[in-house]
């Protein structure tokens, strides 16, 4: 028995592809000049293909025979196993959807531990940079009040002291903590500049290649 | 039913682990796709959460008397993840899959018998629970944002306002949930007594790495709608007329704020000592409200204390420590809120000297009558909670 490969069958018919018509199935020539495939290697794939069909048969007779053995058994021991439960469960499917939970979860959680770093890094910079402003307040503030003393003279006045140890302690606190924040926003303008070119090259990335 | 055999039969299942919640959540949003939206996208907590709740049904399956108080609660907290009587028969079929499954040959006709109507029992219990509760109340409570306040790095205060009012008792505590991170709820107290406008004070503490928290915290505006669950616990209310000691932790503060309310309006000659801690003095975030209650409570004694701040000039070291300087307290009932690592510190030297948890107040998060574990959603004292 023959069939050929571009045998234009009648709509609605559809013929068993068993082992031995994919063993039998012939393919014409290409026309000379036309490229082609070797016929010796269609040949083996053809009797490979014929194997592996004719033991997937042999294994589906095998289960098809185990489960009318074990549908009989059920049967004799009363158990009604005929009607057909109304989902079945595809473990695999089962354990698919679970390994793409626990992925999804473990990027989540990587997301969480990097803002947990980053903001344990903020507030440690933010104590720094106070502490870093107080300690120089401090430190102007006894530098102030020395001078005072040291120019006073019989003038001196503890209220005037205090008044210049406090006012050089403003001044030195809020410089310290201005500079600290033109570094920490210039920094931050430059990163929204880097953002904003983002897209620019992107665009540019689509069309030329070269650019990066 | 029998019980030992249902027993047994638990037990072999969970010696597999979280391979089991993790299968029984695939199994259910297989069979029932449309349960999914009803989770958040990490459930890791969640997982472990199904465990626990389900090892004390099984635990007291045949002692319903006390079974029944836990799953009343169960039932009603589940109303605001939008939990229908439809859903307790498909988390039923996958709880079954999920045991034949791991059960094996292990699994019988007997046994699938006993679950079923073990499972039958405990929903049925839950779903009463919940149809009593939705006659007197909604699933949520939907508040709009009226106010936020960055008080410090790491503290909000945020003023919502719920359209119709939510009953509830200064100390209890809410659920809370943002859009910004949908189906992850957390526990947040009060910090004031009931209004008639139906404003609610809630102080909230940026966790690091915390979702729900960085969001109220940092990104949270005016006018957004948050949700809101029925209020749960009662470990933290006042009903007696004792002198009472607030060890307030940060944060954990909120409770107190509104306890104090209370106790301004009762009209008793009550004395309050309230210990109030925090890291440094720049993070006493609610100071201006400690100094109105000083004015107007003449019973009142405040207390600030700074762990970590050498300039403070204040009480210095751990809270707990100061607070027992400043006793004995031989009678008092005394109020811990906090980190859940300072509760359990305080509690453990409160012990040490004598004052055991008959008089030490402190919410209990695992407890049958407080926040109960949840089988779906999230919520409970885990890493967000206030302190």
């Amino acid at each position: 028995m023959t069939l050929q490969a571009n045998d234009h069958r009648q709509p609605g018919f559809r013929r068993v592809l068993t082992p031995d018509r994919i063993r039998n199935i012939t393919f014409k020539k290409s026309p000379l000049g036309r490229r082609g495939v070797d016929p010796d290697e269609v040949e083996l794939f053809q009797r490979r293909l014929a194997e592996e069909i004719a033991a997937g048969e042999a294994e589906n007779a095998r289960l098809r025979a185990e489960i009318d053995r074990l549908r009989n058994w059920y049967r004799d021991h009363g158990e009604n196993v005929d009607a057909v439960p109304a989902q079945q469960l595809d473990v695999q499917a089962v354990n698919l959807l679970s390994e793409a939970q626990l992925q999804a979860e473990a990027y989540i959680a990587q997301a969480e531990a990097h803002c947990r770093r980053v903001t344990v890094d903020a507030r440690r910079q933010a104590d720094a940079i106070l502490h870093d402003a107080q300690q120089r307040a401090e430190d102007a503030a006894q530098e102030a009040a020395h001078a005072y003393r040291a120019r006073a003279g019989d003038g001196y006045a503890a209220e005037l002291e205090e008044m210049e140890r406090r006012l050089a302690w403003l001044r030195a606190f809020s410089h310290a903590v201005q500079v600290q924040l033109q570094a920490t926003s210039s920094a931050f303008a430059q990163e929204i500049d880097k953002l904003a070119r983002l897209p620019e090259k992107l665009r540019k990335s689509g069309t030329d290649v070269e650019e990066s | 039913m029998d019980i030992p055999r249902l027993r047994a039969s638990w037990n072999a299942v969970a010696s597999y682990g979280g391979q089991v919640p993790l299968f029984f959540y695939s199994t259910l949003f297989l069979l029932h796709p449309r349960t999914r939206e009803m989770f958040p996208a990490a459930m890791a907590g969640q997982r472990d959460k199904l465990f626990t709740a389900l090892g004390h049904i099984v635990a007291h399956v045949d002692d319903l008397e006390n079974a029944v108080p836990f799953l009343q609660q169960l039932g009603r907290d589940h109303r605001k993840f939008s939990v229908a009587p439809e859903h307790y028969p498909a988390v039923g079929q996958a709880l079954l899959a999920t045991l034949q499954h791991f059960l094996g040959d292990g699994w019988t006709r007997e046994l699938a018998a006993d679950w079923t109507e073990a499972y039958g029992l405990v929903s049925q219990v839950m779903n009463e629970a919940a149809e009593s509760a939705a006659t007197s109340s909604p699933p949520w409570w939907d508040a709009e944002v009226v106010a936020h306040e960055r008080r410090s790095l790491d503290v909000a205060v945020l003023t919502v306002r719920t359209a119709t009012p939510m009953p509830y008792v200064p100390g209890q505590s809410i659920a809370v949930e943002t859009q910004l991170r949908p189906r992850l709820w957390r526990y947040y107290s009060p910090a004031n007594a009931p209004r008639p406008d139906g404003r609610i004070e809630l102080h909230v503490r940026l966790v690091d790495g915390g979702p729900v928290s960085s969001a109220l915290v940092q990104a949270v505006q005016v006018g957004e709608v948050l949700r809101l669950g029925a209020p749960v616990g009662h470990s933290l209310t006042l009903d007696h007329k004792q002198d009472v000691v607030f060890l307030a932790g940060g944060t954990g503060f909120a409770p107190f704020k509104a306890l104090l309310e209370q106790i301004a309006e009762e009209g008793l000659q009550r004395r309050v000592q309230l210990f109030v801690g925090a890291r440094t003095a720049r993070e006493f975030y609610d100071a201006e409200a400690i100094r109105g209650f000083e004015r107007t409570l003449p019973g009142l004694r405040v207390v600030p204390v700074a762990s970590d701040d050498p300039g403070f000039r204040g009480e210095r070291g751990r809270l707990v420590d100061v607070a027992l300087r400043y006793g004995p307290w031989p009678e008092e009932e005394v109020y811990v809120c906090g980190s859940p690592e300072m509760v359990s510190g305080t509690c453990d030297a409160l012990r040490a000297t004598g004052i055991g948890p008959e008089r030490v107040h402190r919410e209990e998060f695992t407890s049958y009558a407080g926040t109960a574990p949840e089988l779906t959603g999230s919520g409970t004292a885990d890493e967000d909670h206030r302190g």
